[in-house]
């Protein structure tokens, strides 16, 4: 209860800094809106020259890059502007003050900061993705959009553990300021479905680094392809990832030596 | 000329020290290129794809990894930092050196750097895919990439320069800079190359200083150019340059006459 009070505090806070610079929020707002744009005019100049992408047919890659932008969007909001800090506050020494509160530092590093900038596309995606599938003949019942949702919620903590196992290098390797940069590149390689890969690069980003959560799953349930027992994995893959991704920043944690004076 | 051959080697041996970016930089580009290389050949068309064969794509994206490397001058990042703590008024303002002339010594320090450590990185993925890659090389052919290299790493350092110059009067630029990469995403080639966009966008893009930044010297590789198109292309260049050299002036003289400096 104190953690679930503490994350709402968190939220407030970071709600409020951006609701003070409004018009700053006003830009951002309509600049992830022209980056979707982009993206959708990317896609169709695209397939302006070819027919299909590893089998799927264009309006499947709009699903896919719908269902891509909602998740980029979620962890936007919710995982990377906390973790893009970490390596700032090691470097300035100022991860002392997290290590020192009677609190568990792993929730503490993933809830300093929120995105709210990218809440109204989240949820303008959102709402495009039910009429998206309206337009192509899917309506999904209750219990697949939860496991839509599982699926979901899954691929989030799975990057989630992923990024924050990452942001433990900064312990060892002091100056990585632009981690954020490969979470981007590895998050638009979900825009693609997972058969454009074959052999050990299909099964490598399919079980090891496991790019297919991003998109390709939730895509693949909705288009009714993969059944309920991927979710099951889905839950089993998001335990693995968040337990590793303790273990490895335990392990780092030991090599931090406090920067400030 | 001595004390600008100062700022290169320290930002050499700044950018040695601390690989770890850099590094992070080139496996985050070889990602992108392995993603869009397993796109191309699992993309079903009919013969050539916007102009060009699957070989040529492939390369497309491997050579603009390198290409990467070398041309991504972007002083707008460090510009932005000195203003906005304060830093310039000491390391420019009260000192008999061009921030211009130092700032482009800085980022061939961090470039010549840069290039080396990519350099075996992009050859082990071309030694990978070397069935896939579409390969010509003639000295000739050589020095007009070199050529449209260095021209486009200079045309992209004016307009970082001057976008980082706008920090004397918004103090966050991170929006404009969002632009910046939405538009050189689209115009400059990086994302598709822009022969996939339809015809009259292609010749208004021509105009524009985003495809001297990184489409011109690809495009000369491949060999999508008459001669009359790349020295078309050169003087466009050319004139982009030129064109940011003086905005840089103009902003420059403003900048400092409205720039109220706080720090210590």
């Amino acid at each position: 209860m104190r953690y679930l009070s503490l994350y709402f505090h968190f939220f407030r806070v970071s709600l409020m800094a951006a609701l003070e610079y409004r018009f700053n929020l006003l830009v951002w707002t309509f600049l992830n809106l022209f980056w979707t744009l982009l993206s959708f005019v990317g896609i169709e100049l695209l397939f302006g020259q070819v027919s299909s992408i590893a089998g799927w047919p264009k309006q499947e890659i709009f699903l896919l890059l719908i269902i891509w932008t909602i998740f980029h969007d979620f962890l936007s909001i919710f995982i990377r502007p906390s973790l893009r800090q970490i390596s700032h506050l090691i470097r300035h020494g100022k991860f002392d003050f997290l290590l020192l509160k009677p609190v568990s530092l792993r929730f503490l590093s993933s809830v300093q900061d929120f995105g709210i900038d990218s809440v109204s596309r989240f949820c303008l995606t959102s709402v495009i993705l039910v009429f998206f599938l309206r337009q192509m003949g899917i309506e999904p019942s209750l219990l697949l959009w939860l496991d839509f949702t599982l699926l979901f919620l899954s691929g989030a903590i799975i990057f989630y553990s992923f990024f924050f196992a990452l942001a433990g290098l900064n312990f060892w390797f002091i100056n990585l300021f632009n981690l954020d940069d490969l979470h981007s590149r590895l998050i638009d390689a979900g825009r693609f479905p997972i058969d454009i890969f074959r052999g050990r690069a299909k099964t490598f980003f399919t079980y090891l680094l496991p790019i297919a959560f991003i998109a390709f799953f939730p895509a693949q349930i909705l288009l009714g392809r993969i059944g309920s027992e991927w979710v099951v994995y889905g839950a089993v893959m998001a335990s693995v990832f968040f337990i590793a991704s303790q273990l490895f920043w335990s392990l780092a944690l030991r090599s931090y030596s406090s920067a400030s004076s | 000329m001595k004390k600008y051959l100062a700022f290169f080697k320290n930002e050499f041996a700044n950018t040695a020290i601390y690989r770890g970016p850099l590094f992070i930089w080139i496996i985050s580009g070889a990602f992108y290129a392995i993603v869009m290389t397993a796109v191309w050949k699992t993309s079903q068309a009919g013969g050539m794809i916007g102009g060009y064969t699957r070989s040529e794509l492939i390369t497309y994206y491997l050579a603009a990894l390198l290409l990467d490397r070398f041309i991504n001058w972007l002083p707008h990042y460090s510009t932005n930092e000195e203003i906005r703590t304060g830093q310039i008024a000491v390391s420019s303002l009260i000192k008999p050196i061009s921030f211009y002339w130092r700032k482009i010594f800085q980022e061939i320090g961090w470039h010549t750097f840069s290039v080396a450590f990519g350099l075996p990185f992009v050859l082990i993925l071309a030694l990978f895919f070397r069935a896939d890659l579409a390969l010509n090389f003639s000295p000739a052919l050589f020095f007009w990439i070199a050529a449209a290299a260095i021209l486009g790493s200079l045309v992209v350092f004016g307009l970082s320069l001057c976008l980082g110059l706008l920090s004397f009067w918004f103090t966050d630029i991170w929006a404009i800079d969002s632009l910046f990469w939405a538009l050189r995403m689209f115009l400059a080639g990086q994302a598709l190359p822009i022969s996939f966009i339809p015809g009259f966008f292609q010749g208004v893009i021509k105009l524009l200083p985003f495809r001297y930044i990184f489409s011109f010297p690809l495009e000369i590789y491949f060999h999508k150019l008459s001669s009359l198109e790349m020295i078309l292309g050169f003087l466009t260049a050319v004139f982009w340059l030129v064109f940011f050299a003086l905005l840089y002036k103009f902003l420059w003289n403003r900048g400092r006459k409205a720039y109220a400096s706080f720090g210590n």
